[in-house]
């Protein structure tokens, strides 16, 4: 039981390699940015660009426009630093902003275009995970549905493996808010999750009695 | 409530929050309880799932990256840290001089061709109108050693036989002209010659005969030396 426990314990607060940024390398390399070091935004870039890439993925469903967003978000800062309007104070919370906002903005464009769900399910822009079981797919389903505020907490943890108090930096709120933000997208894709376990457990049993 | 109370239970012992004592309460519930039980399975299913989706999505950047190193390399360099400047300023630095030296060495050949053709056009007129105006071969010429007196010239608007309105001094002028300290006693022949306008105009010059579009008629006189 206690090696369960551990298991869980590893996938939740697992992050992506080499991922696990540190505030004040991150602040002193944008520093550097500011002052003219291009090559300082490259490491910055290496360091967390997939990151958001993941957070602008779980926002407009698709690669390429997520690739597109990061892309343009990073194109925006050194624009930024070019017109001298940039501090190297929270740099990922202005980078995680910009990619926010970017993306909000393709979401209001789209919605003034088709339905999602107008859209036949052979076309439908979430990406199928050969490796994911049946409820792991209904969950990564759930996770779209779920509303902006929890969701973007929850990918910005699970996916990319940001500590709370970092994302409370990031977003600019409270760490409790943060926590409590977290703990409700869990519960709500956790209860989605248990009905759909016990509707196959169900299923198992009722074909077992037979 | 009592789901509420589960969640934040699971909650806690996920995150490692739980006491020992707290994760032998919770196990001891979970064997018993198949609601808190069927609840952790769906946490784990959902944190299953969160990684593998995760993990599934290839980290690979490429694209963008050089992409930010395009963008980068694209804009005017920006005060660096030290003082020497980066390649990229050597470059573009280079790149403007030598668009200015271009520039200047058309700018040069330009002037060059424009100065030819109109120095050409320019010594063509003033050729033209320069020249001084002979008699003709026929009438009489001085020799050569003796040097002529300057020729004068005087324009007549209008043919001397036929004037439209006679004037006493074109009556004058219509006279022999005999002047008593130039000693010249011999009035060459009245030339009547018309001088057509070039085809280029040349620039008017005081030293320059008066050249008119209309057809001028002159009279020329040319006082011989004895």
């Amino acid at each position: 039981m206690i090696h369960e426990r551990d298991t869980i314990i590893e996938s939740s607060e697992s992050a992506p390699a080499g991922s696990r940024g540190n505030a004040a390398e991150d602040a002193a390399l944008f520093a550097r940015f500011v002052a003219g070091d291009d090559d300082a935004l490259v490491t910055f870039f290496d360091r967390h660009n997939h990151r958001i890439f993941l957070y602008c993925l779980h926002l407009v469903r698709t690669r390429e426009r997520a690739e597109d967003h990061a892309q343009e978000m990073w194109e925006r800062v050194i624009r930024m630093r070019d017109e001298r309007r940039l501090t190297a104070a929270n740099p990922l919370g202005l980078a995680v902003t910009i990619a926010r906002n970017l993306c909000l903005d393709a979401l209001r464009r789209d919605r003034g275009e088709i339905a999602l769900e107008d859209i036949p399910e052979s076309a439908h822009p979430i990406e199928r995970i050969p490796e994911l079981g049946h409820l792991e797919e209904l969950v990564i389903q759930a996770l779209e549905h779920l509303p902006l505020d929890q969701r973007e907490v929850l990918v910005l943890s699970a996916y990319s493996g940001y500590r709370y108090d970092e994302i409370a930096e990031i977003l600019g709120e409270p760490y409790g808010a943060i926590r409590t933000r977290a703990w409700r997208a869990r519960a709500h894709l956790g209860r989605i999750v248990a009905a759909m376990v016990g509707i196959s457990e169900d299923a198992e049993r009722s074909g077992g009695e037979r | 409530m009592r789901r509420t109370s589960d969640e934040h239970l699971i909650e806690r012992y996920l995150s490692g929050e739980m006491s020992g004592a707290e994760e032998e309460e919770f196990f001891a519930r979970v064997a018993v309880d198949s609601n808190l039980r069927q609840m952790l399975k769906a946490y784990r299913i959902m944190e299953s799932a969160l990684r593998t989706h995760r993990d599934a999505i290839s980290p690979e950047h490429s694209t963008s990256r050089r992409r930010l190193v395009l963008a980068l390399a694209a804009r005017a360099p920006q005060t660096a840290p030290d003082s020497r400047p980066s390649t990229y300023a050597r470059m573009t630095q280079r790149a403007g001089i030598t668009r200015w030296i271009t520039l200047g060495i058309v700018a040069a050949a330009l002037s060059a061709v424009t100065v030819l053709v109109n120095g050409d056009d320019a010594r063509r007129s003033t050729t033209t109108a320069r020249r001084p105006i002979t008699a003709p071969s026929t009438t009489a010429q001085p020799p050569r050693e003796q040097p002529l007196p300057a020729p004068s010239f005087e324009p007549v608007t209008a043919p001397a036989e036929a004037p439209s309105i006679p004037t006493p001094r074109r009556a004058r002028r219509s006279e022999p002209d005999v002047t008593p300290s130039t000693n010249l006693t011999t009035t060459a022949a009245s030339v009547e010659r018309s001088v057509e306008r070039p085809a280029i105009s040349a620039p008017r010059s005081d030293t320059a005969l008066p050249v008119r579009r209309d057809t001028i008629r002159m009279r020329m006189r040319i006082a011989l030396p004895e």
